[in-house]
């Protein structure tokens, strides 16, 4: 299988990247055992590789960063335990709201689907659209915004609201999924600790698309997905219009089932509600 | 159902923690300094953890945490540079790695020599690597530092494998120019002359093994 010199570029880079199969190997070697000229090439590569190589071999983990870590995880799982205690408290508590919430808990206890397959592919094409985005357009005033996204997806829609004052939404920007227009709201969620999470809200015309992916939770009649692409977490909903909702953050997932969950999806359309079939239903 | 939280910190430290160095070793090349370091690699492992119980235990832990830095660097550089530098640096890239050919005639005659690489010094290589576009920094860090194989890269920085090859290619280019750049300023190396050697052959390459592949399974 002899080479050509034009061939031999993606040749010698895989090779030095122990990238090629036996028989590709053996053929580039026979060629540069042949040819000055590749041979120099893949000699300066190698030497170059090499050299870079050695130069950027970086430090370890300084000691003092082990324990930092150590500490910080004891500290998160300290902070899973108080919210799973604070959540079997909730549950124990009388009052309209407690059914809500006690609801809300029957979702998480929910058993875990095995999942249908590995990919949750619309959750991860939205987790993963990061790079390449439009800049975000900023607009104070809400009714500009959903009037801005009613031209541009021209469906009547309207941004969700959150009952959570410390979700601010920040702007938006046009997008895709699945090959299908889409509008993606950025929100930024504050908490304690100043800690703080981006979340973003691609909405679209879904039907016939499938949104489904990891966890199925099904809610006073209505189902949503529950998923953790590329280490995000992620909400998706489909509502009886046929607008999907894919909520994506680097927010705890329950943190973000709360939010969903506690949003005006219900008042925006009164057959798909949530949480309002949700309450109706626990009372 | 979710495990308990004191059995998931034990697994989780067990399996995930053993990578550590590895992480700490990309995000300090990632980031260039310590500090941004070691917050880059704490908010990865915090999220690695509140997401382990969607981890598939039988797949690549060391390229999940991988997958959880690169998507957290990118988006700390996408919070850094809002807006149209992003959209700049997105299209450059998409400019770079569209095609599978590249025309550097230009670049290829700044070849580093053996003068070149005896005179650079770390810390010039490592200033080349953070002048570089994230996308093809995290392609040189995962292959060159991390010894990634192109397959895991690709799952990793959630591209083909075609533009893994590209983004090598490229970011390698990008390096060797830096340094030459560097190395002139510093009167190590002299402008492009006639004295340089130049492979004609670097001229038009094409870097992609799968067309590369494909055209000589056809042809047997």
């Amino acid at each position: 299988m002899a080479i050509h010199c034009s061939e031999t570029a993606p040749l010698v880079q895989s090779c030095l990247d122990g990238e090629l199969t036996d028989a590709e190997e053996r053929a580039l070697c026979d060629h540069v055992s042949q040819c000055g000229v590749c041979r120099k090439r893949m000699s300066r590569e190698e030497r170059f590789r090499d050299a870079i190589r050695e130069h950027l071999a970086p430090p370890s983990a300084p000691d003092r960063f082990h324990e930092q870590l150590t500490h910080a995880l004891a500290e998160e799982e300290r902070a899973e335990v108080r919210a799973r205690r604070h959540a079997q408290l909730s549950w124990a508590l009388p009052g309209a709201a407690t059914v809500a919430a006690a609801v809300a808990l029957l979702v998480f206890a929910t058993d875990r689907l095995a999942p249908a397959n590995d990919q949750a592919p619309l959750t991860h094409e939205a987790a993963s659209r990061v790079i390449g985005s439009s800049p975000v357009v900023v607009q104070e005033d809400h009714r500009d915004m959903s009037r801005s996204l009613n031209d541009y997806l021209r469906v009547p829609i309207r941004p969700p609201r959150f009952s959570d004052d410390n979700v601010e939404l920040y702007g938006w920007r046009p997008s895709h999924l699945h090959g299908r227009q889409a509008a993606e709201l950025v929100y930024r969620v504050f908490r304690s600790e100043g800690r703080q999470y981006t979340m973003r809200l691609h909405l679209l015309e879904s039907s016939n698309i499938d949104l489904r992916s990891q966890d199925r939770r099904e809610i006073g009649g209505q189902t949503i997905w529950v998923d953790s692409p590329l280490g995000m977490s992620s909400v998706t909903y489909q509502d009886r219009q046929g607008i999907g909702y894919v909520f994506i953050s680097d927010m705890p997932q329950h943190d973000l089932v709360d939010l969903v969950l506690g949003s005006d999806l219900a008042q925006t359309h009164d057959d798909d509600s949530i949480r309002g079939r949700t309450a109706s239903q626990g009372q | 159902m979710f495990s308990r939280p004191k059995k998931k910190r034990t697994e989780f430290e067990a399996t995930a923690l053993v990578h550590l160095d590895a992480l700490y070793g990309a995000a300090h090349r990632l980031t260039r300094n310590p500090r941004d370091a070691e917050d880059l690699v704490q908010e990865t492992v915090l999220r690695a953890y509140r997401f382990w119980d969607g981890f598939q235990k039988d797949s690549n832990c060391k390229a999940w945490l991988f997958k959880i830095l690169t998507n957290t660097f990118i988006n700390h550089y996408q919070k850094q540079k809002r807006g149209r530098e992003v959209l700049g640096a997105a299209m450059a890239e998409q400019e770079a790695t569209d095609g599978v050919l590249f025309h550097e005639q230009a670049e290829s005659q700044r070849d580093p020599e053996d003068l070149l690489l005896n005179h650079t010094v770390s810390e010039d290589v490592v200033r080349a690597l953070t002048s570089l576009s994230p996308e093809f920094r995290l392609a040189v860090v995962l292959c060159d530092i991390e010894g990634f194989s192109y397959k895991e890269i690709a799952e990793i920085m959630e591209c083909p494998v075609g533009t893994v090859m590209s983004r090598l290619y490229r970011g390698r280019r990008l390096l060797k120019e830096s340094l030459y750049d560097f190395a002139v300023a510093q009167g190590v190396v002299k402008r492009p002359g006639d004295e340089v050697t130049h492979d004609s052959a670097d001229a038009g390459d094409t870097i992609d093994l799968d067309a590369y592949r494909k055209r000589r399974a056809n042809t047997t």
